[in-house]
C-alpha cells in the first residue's frame, strides 16, 4: 500500500523530529525541512499529499512558504501549525487556503486522526 | 519646587534683557562664544545660560520679528524651561522601555510553546509504546495532564498581556490615522530639534487595524525612532498609509544614512544593532509583534540615501 507522503517544515528541531515519528509510527511517509530551501527541494522531489508548516520560520514566513509550494504542487494539502492563538494569525492561515490551524501545543494522536481524514479525501 | 522655578524665570528675564540689543532684521550672533544665530522670521533657539554659581539653564525662546513697511515694529519672544521638555522625554523614554519589557516577556512566554510541544509529543509517543496496566503509562498520563496545566498558566499570562493589546472582538478596530497622529506628537519636539521636515499623507482617513493600540504605536515608534536617527538636518521624512484589497499599509521612508546591504539580512536577528548604544531588540521585537498580527514588514535601503520600511496588516472593517 502506497504510504501518505507528508512534509514537516518547521525551524524547531525537536517540534520536527517528534512530529516525524509520531508521523511514521502511525503509517505516514514523513519529511521534514528547517526552512524554505530545504522545503522547495523536498516538494520538488517528493510531491508530498500533505504540508505541514509553521508559520513563523525564518526568513520568510509560513504564508509565502506555501504560496511557492503551491506554484510546484497546486493540489498540495496544507495545514498551519503556530504557537500563536492570535486571530488574526488563524484567519490569515484559512485565507491562504489552509484546511486547518493547530495552535501549539496539540494532542499529536489527534492531530495524526485529522491527518489520516484529510489525505483519504481524494482517494474516496 | 517653586521657588526654584521663580528664580529660573528671573535668570531669563535678565538674560531677554540683555538680549534685546541683538535682535535685529538679519541674522547675527547672540552672544560672543555661543554658537547660535537668530534670523528673521519664527525661530526656536536652544539657550545654555552659565548663572551664578556655575548653574546651567537651558531654554527653548521663539523668537518673532514684528513688521510692517516702515520698518521694525517689534520682537515677540517665548521661551520654555527645557527642563519640561526634558521630562516629557523621560517619560516617552520609560514608556517605550516599559512597552519593549512587556514584549520581550511575551516573546520568552511564546518561545516556550515550541519546547512544551516536543516534550508532550514525546511522551504521548512513549505511552504509546506501553501497554495497558503499565505504572509508566500512568505516569505518562500525569506528565502530559501536568504540561497541559503549565501551558494553561502560560495562556493566562498572554491573555493577561493580551488583555490590553488586543482590542475586544466586538470593537471596530483601530484607527491608524489616529496612532500615527499620536505618534508625531511623540517625536514632532525631536523633528524640530533635528531640523527633519515631515509628511503625513491618509488615503483613507478611516482606515482600521484589528490590534492592540499599543503594540502598533511600539512597532511604529521603533520604526520612525530608527529613521529620526538615521537622519541629519534638513532631511524628510514621509508616512503613508493606504489600502490594498484587504490590507491596511503604512510606508515609512527617511533620507537617512541607509544600510549595509551586508546588514540588511541581519536587521531582524536579535541582538544585532549598528547603533553605539543599541540594544538589537528594537527590530526583532518589531517584528515579532508585526508576525503575531498576521501582518508582514519588509524593508529597503539605499546606503547614503534612505531607507523605506513597508508594513502591512489585516484590514478591519
Amino acid at each position: 500500500m502506497k504510504r501518505n507522503n507528508v512534509l514537516i517544515v518547521d525551524d524547531q528541531h525537536w517540534v520536527k523530529t517528534m512530529l516525524k515519528e509520531a508521523l511514521s509510527y502511525s503509517g505516514f511517509d514523513a519529511h521534514v525541512a528547517s526552512d524554505h530551501v530545504e522545503a522547495i527541494e523536498i516538494v520538488k522531489v517528493e510531491q508530498p499529499e500533505i504540508v505541514i508548516i509553521d508559520v513563523n520560520l525564518p526568513e520568510i514566513d509560513g504564508f509565502r512558504l506555501l504560496s511557492i509550494i503551491r506554484s510546484i504542487k497546486p493540489d498540495v494539502k496544507a495545514v498551519f501549525i503556530s504557537g500563536s492563538s492570535n486571530v488574526n494569525v488563524a484567519r490569515r492561515a484559512m485565507a491562504e487556503g489552509a484546511l486547518r490551524y493547530f495552535i501549539k501545543p496539540f494532542d499529536v494522536f489527534d492531530f495524526i486522526s485529522y491527518l489520516t481524514e484529510i489525505s483519504q479525501l481524494d482517494t474516496a | 519646587m517653586a521657588s526654584e522655578r521663580r528664580q529660573r524665570s528671573e535668570e531669563f528675564g535678565k538674560m531677554i534683557g540683555n538680549f534685546q540689543k541683538y535682535f535685529t532684521k538679519s541674522s547675527c550672533p547672540l552672544k560672543q562664544g555661543l554658537p547660535l544665530y537668530l534670523s528673521e522670521g519664527c525661530h526656536l533657539v536652544l539657550i545654555e545660560y552659565q548663572a551664578e554659581g556655575n548653574k546651567t539653564f537651558e531654554y527653548e525662546v521663539d523668537f518673532f520679528i514684528l513688521e510692517d513697511e516702515k520698518g521694525i515694529l517689534g520682537y515677540l519672544v517665548s521661551y520654555e524651561d527645557t527642563e519640561n521638555l526634558k521630562e516629557l522625554e523621560r517619560k516617552n523614554m520609560q514608556l517605550e522601555s516599559l512597552l519593549a519589557e512587556k514584549e520581550i516577556a511575551a516573546s520568552y512566554v511564546h518561545e516556550l510553546k515550541n519546547p512544551l510541544f516536543s516534550i508532550r509529543g514525546f511522551l504521548q509517543i512513549i505511552r504509546q509504546s506501553l501497554s495497558d496496566g503499565d505504572k509508566r503509562k500512568e505516569y505518562a498520563d500525569i506528565a502530559i495532564n501536568e504540561l497541559d496545566r503549565m501551558n494553561n498558566l502560560l495562556n493566562d499570562y498572554l491573555s493577561r498581556y493580551r488583555a490590553h493589546n488586543t482590542p475586544e472582538i466586538k470593537s471596530k478596530g483601530l484607527s491608524v490615522k489616529k496612532i500615527i497622529e499620536e505618534l508625531i506628537v511623540f517625536f514632532e519636539h525631536s523633528l524640530h530639534l533635528k531640523g527633519i521636515t515631515y509628511k503625513i499623507e491618509f488615503e483613507d482617513s478611516d482606515l482600521q487595524v484589528l490590534m492592540g493600540k499599543e503594540q502598533l504605536m511600539q512597532v511604529l515608534l521603533n520604526i520612525v525612532q530608527n529613521s529620526i536617527e538615521a537622519m541629519d538636518k534638513g532631511a524628510h521624512l514621509s508616512i503613508r498609509a493606504f489600502k490594498d484589497e484587504d490590507w491596511v499599509c503604512i510606508e515609512i521612508k527617511d533620507e537617512g544614512v541607509g544600510i549595509k546591504q551586508s546588514d540588511l539580512d541581519k536587521i531582524f536577528t536579535p541582538f544585532f544593532s549598528t547603533k553605539e548604544n543599541g540594544t538589537g531588540l528594537g527590530l526583532y521585537i518589531t517584528k515579532r509583534i508585526v508576525d503575531s498580527n498576521g501582518g508582514s514588514i519588509n524593508i529597503k535601503s539605499t546606503e547614503g540615501k534612505g531607507t523605506t520600511t513597508y508594513l502591512k496588516f489585516p484590514r478591519a472593517y
